[in-house]
């Protein structure tokens, strides 16, 4: 088992480098700095510029250098917000985001598999189609059609909660950021720990655990559960993913400072080095989340752990 | 009273008639073989009796155990039987196990579900079942997992789940066929050493599992009962052709002489085979000959070789040294290198017709491309050949001619 | 074919047709901006089917025009997309081996790259060109199709009516075409209505963060951007082109998981 881990964590590495390389590449082979659309700055100021940044060496050893940085966390200094490093935005941006996020993936987990088991345990009846016509119309519809859409009808038109993160205080105004964020993922938790439970009941198992005379709480409860949980488990990874894509558009809607309104920031303004910050962190974070998921897969499924 | 009392039992699909009008019933202490051959409807009516056919299936009929009404019965009323009343132990412990739970674990829920014990209590009565099973290392199996353990062993910790609440009907569904020959015996005669005075329906199609271990025998045919009795009486006397044909057609040690060779002259032979895959030597200096007309029996367990020396036969596996023969003349070892001929002679059957038939394409065309590829045949001329062959395996060539595999039961796919 | 599968093909064709012949029937053009009627509600008077923005644009031809700028970067970033995956993905499936399996670790790695903002990253660099958005949206797609594609091919190769098939001695050529060729169409095809959603997802995602298509041209994504801003006032200006959008993309995904279940019905017993 340890082995199987300490593997894990050996393959997630170059994965990583692959990724800040490749951002790294695109950055720098953008056309043009990111000083020249704005001012046409004096020939030495900009030279200037170039050398504190390191921009005149080649380009390996920026990569090299870059790298050595983030070993000891140091993302650059940003290219827009002059006085902050890279780091330091971060670090100011990411409690929102982490709050926002951790708290939409409790309500998707919590709801979407809940919804999923309930479905699947009254499959082909009228509740079930109900229920994935819904998870079906959260699946289709883009998190940016519902954000708005949302915000108009709960805190314009009814008034019922607020729209901004500024204008308000306390529990309230994370309701519609989280519930909004939220529902794609329960959407598709729901449909998948659905279609994964029909799945898993129909095994001979199952059968003999119902020939067993346990009834279907427990067997679902004891037998089931577990083994319906991997494609769910294997879903966390997207769902992170999904999670950080979709905090650009609920962060800006709601006006929230947290690492997607940052990052949008830092791309419209060509902050290169905030950007490419940004996305190694993001990078980071999902790959150390598949290395936790791959190691709780192990857990639950014993056959894999000799692998 | 009898224990388990069927009657008129019925099961349809549809249009679909599997189970038609079955009658069944095992008194208190005996053995009763269901016997009959694949799709005769043996595990459906047996699941029946637990209400454990899937939600499609339409049942009617009289289903009593010990006096009580069970086709009435909904799903807790049940669980009262299952399990504590009436165990059941199925085919492919592989499957029928839950891969991922401890085995022990599994075998507690029983006795806690039936409030039959209680924690530390419960896990004490697990061992000693499964050291009656005779698990060679019943704590330590306790706490493994199915894949952790061989077949014969994972039978019995499942035998070991249907007899812990100590029932009084065990049903076994075909409980020795997924497993290796040798461990078939013990299996059997664990079950017959174990059950004491609980009564045993065992589903099987080996008569000759019917003669050894049941009092009593029902023989089904397409979902009828055609014959039933004591079994020593049937055996001797069979009432109904289906039942005859059954008796005669088991192959039997005791039996007079085998089928005499036709004449003396070998067709194939095989001489000093050796397969070896990187480190592993799958086949050891194999070498022995069948004659014209004879019938020979390549037997051994699972991991034997016995595949991979058809396959060489075959000439889809090149073995890596020795030579085989066909009527005298030594075969290319590849058989891209055979001549049509040469493969036309030698033909594989596999083990599971799902996977060795394309879905995609139809039985005719099945059937028809070997003989249009080795004889030439077209038009008329194909069809009524494959119209004849379908005949020979009896099926009627008017019904399936243009059907697909997948819509034929495993047994037909063999044919 | 269940019915909804039919529902929903029916409302693409209607979609289609109409983001084609829309603009023809509307006396109004895109562009042609007009202050005097800025914001106004949809009405049948003025054929204002569906009202104005806030610049006096007609919202019904804006939509139209947008829907066939979406659903056309979608077609074409897929049918990229699908070029790519399966010509890389029945090539590891049939090569097999080490080839496969190295080819399948690196889609393994990009499969974890939070590919979206590489996108908007390469989108950022390189100053929104429109030929690149086919490129990106392609570049995410094409991971999904290997797989399944070389998933299909691996399990085909080694199924034993090829090796049958091969026994009868048939060669190398027509295994591929009579037996692992018509395996593969299925898949492809259902695929696809999967693919075409997805592309249409990240367009509009990068045009409703400004970064994919540019004024004056319009996508369905950045008409909703422009209604976020007018929420309070007008939100037809929001609802029409969202409501536009969820119901193309709840149509493709409607169909494409009734084909997926037509097709898997017929396949296996």
């Amino acid at each position: 088992m340890l082995r199987y881990a300490l593997l894990r964590i050996l393959g997630a590495i170059p994965t990583l480098l692959l990724v800040i390389a490749l951002a790294f590449l695109m950055v720098h082979a953008a056309p043009g700095g990111p000083f020249d659309d704005e001012r046409v700055l004096p020939a030495d100021v900009a030279a200037n510029i170039e050398s504190a940044y390191r921009l005149d060496d080649p380009l390996p050893q920026q990569f090299l250098a870059y790298l050595s940085g983030l070993v000891r966390f140091d993302l650059g200094p940003s290219y827009r917000y002059v006085g902050y490093t890279v780091a330091e935005l971060i670090a100011i941006a990411l409690p929102y985001s982490l709050q926002l996020g951790i708290m939409a993936m409790v309500v998707a987990l919590l709801l979407g598999v809940s919804a999923g088991t309930f479905a699947a345990l009254r499959q082909d009846t009228v509740l079930d189609r109900v229920v994935m016509g819904f998870s079906m119309t959260g699946i289709s519809i883009p998190i940016f059609v519902i954000a708005p859409v949302l915000a108009l009808l709960f805190a314009v038109k009814l008034q019922w909660l607020p729209a901004g993160w500024s204008g308000a205080e306390g529990a309230g105004r994370l309701v519609l950021p989280v519930v909004t964020l939220a529902l794609p993922q329960i959407a598709y938790l729901a449909r998948l720990t659905r279609a994964s439970m029909i799945e898993v009941l129909g095994s001979d198992f199952i059968r003999t655990a119902r020939a067993q005379g346990l009834g279907m709480p427990r067997v679902v409860r004891v037998h089931a559960l577990k083994p319906a949980m991997l494609p769910v488990l294997s879903y966390l990874g997207p769902a992170v993913a999904a999670i950080l894509t979709g905090s650009v558009v609920v962060e800006e809607i709601f006006g929230i400072p947290g690492l997607g309104q940052l990052f949008v920031r830092g791309a419209l303004n060509r902050d290169y080095t905030l950007v490419l910050g940004i996305v190694v962190f993001y990078a980071a974070l999902i790959v150390a989340l598949n290395l936790v998921v791959d190691i709780l897969y192990a857990v639950i499924d014993p056959r894999v752990r000799y692998r | 009273m009898s224990l388990l009392d069927v009657t008129w039992l019925t099961i349809r699909y549809g249009d679909n008639v599997v189970v038609d009008n079955v009658d069944l019933f095992v008194e208190r202490g005996e053995s009763v073989g269901l016997v009959g051959e694949s799709g005769s409807g043996k595990t459906q009516s047996v699941l029946a009796v637990l209400g454990l056919l899937s939600r499609r299936a339409q049942v009617s009929g009289s289903i009593e155990f010990d006096g009580h009404a069970l086709h009435d019965a909904d799903e807790a009323g049940l669980d009262t039987f299952r399990g504590r009343r009436i165990g059941m132990v199925f085919q492919d412990p592989m499957l029928s196990l839950n891969p991922y739970l401890r085995v022990g674990h599994q075998l507690r829920q029983i006795l806690l579900r039936h409030g039959l014990a209680r924690g530390a209590d419960a896990d004490a009565r697990v061992v000693d079942m499964l050291e009656r099973v005779g698990l060679p290392d019943p704590r330590r199996q306790f706490r493994a997992y199915p894949h952790e353990m061989s077949g014969g062993i994972r039978q019995r910790a499942m035998l070991a789940a249907a007899l812990i609440a100590e029932p009084e009907l065990l049903i076994a569904d075909e409980p020795t066929t997924a497993l290796d020959v040798t461990v078939q015996a013990q299996i059997l005669e664990l079950l017959e050493e174990i059950r004491d005075d609980t009564a045993l329906l065992l589903i099987t199609h080996d008569l000759g599992v019917i003669a050894g271990y049941c009092e009593h025998m029902i023989v089904l045919e397409r979902g009828r009962v055609v014959d039933a009795g004591p079994t020593t009486s049937l055996f001797a006397a069979p009432k109904h052709e289906h039942t005859r044909r059954l008796i005669q057609s088991a192959p039997r040690v005791d039996r007079g002489t085998p089928p005499a060779a036709v004449s003396s002259s070998t067709v194939l032979s095989v001489g000093n085979a050796v397969v070896d895959y990187a480190d592993l030597r799958a086949v050891d200096d194999v070498s022995f000959a069948v004659q014209a007309g004879e019938t020979v029996a390549v037997v051994g367990e699972s991991g034997s070789g016995k595949s991979t020396t058809a396959r060489c036969i075959t000439g889809l596996l090149p073995p890596t040294s020795g030579e085989i023969l066909f009527k005298g003349q030594a075969l290319p070892p590849d058989y891209r290198n055979r001549t049509k001929d040469q493969l036309r002679q030698a033909q594989m059957i596999y083990q599971m017709a799902d996977t060795a038939l394309n879905p995609k394409v139809k039985i005719s065309e099945i059937i028809g491309r070997p003989a249009q590829f080795y004889s030439g045949l077209h038009g008329p001329d194909l069809k009524s050949r494959v119209d004849e062959l379908l005949d020979l395996i009896e099926l009627d060539p008017s019904q399936y001619y243009n059907r697909y595999p997948p819509e034929l039961s495993g047994g037909r796919n063999h044919h | 074919m269940s019915r909804t599968v039919k529902l929903s093909a029916g409302l693409l064709l209607v979609v289609a047709v109409m983001a084609i012949a829309g603009p023809w029937v509307s006396p109004h053009d895109y562009l042609t901006t007009n202050l005097d009627s800025t914001l106004s509600p949809p009405s049948v008077s003025g054929q204002r089917f569906f009202g104005t923005d806030d610049l006096g644009r007609d919202q019904f031809v804006r939509t139209m025009t947008g829907t066939r700028v979406t659903l056309l970067v979608a077609v074409v970033a897929s049918l990229v997309s699908l070029v790519i995956g399966v010509a890389y993905g029945a090539t590891a499936g049939f090569i097999g081996g080490r080839v496969d399996a190295v080819m399948m670790r690196f889609v393994d790695t990009l499969y974890a790259l939070p590919f979206i903002f590489l996108v908007i990253l390469l989108m950022v660099a390189f100053e929104r060109n429109f030929l690149l958005i086919f490129v990106a949206i392609g570049a995410i797609n094409w991971l999904d199709m290997a797989r399944i594609v070389r998933g299909q091919t691996l399990s085909l190769r080694e199924r034993e009516f090829v090796q049958a098939a091969q026994l009868i001695g048939v060669g190398t050529v027509g295994i591929l075409r009579r037996h692992i060729a018509p395996n593969l169409v299925g898949i492809v095809i259902v695929y696809l209505t999967l693919t075409i959603p997805q592309a249409i997802l990240v367009e509009s995602f990068l045009s409703f963060l400004g970064l994919g298509v540019q004024e004056p041209q319009t996508s369905l994504g950045s008409l909703v951007n422009g209604g976020v801003a007018q929420m309070e006032n007008a939100s037809w200006v929001l609802l029409i082109p969202a409501t536009w959008l969820a119901l193309v993309l709840l149509a493709f995904n409607f169909l494409g998981d009734g084909l997926r279940d037509y097709f898997d019905v017929r396949k296996s017993p």
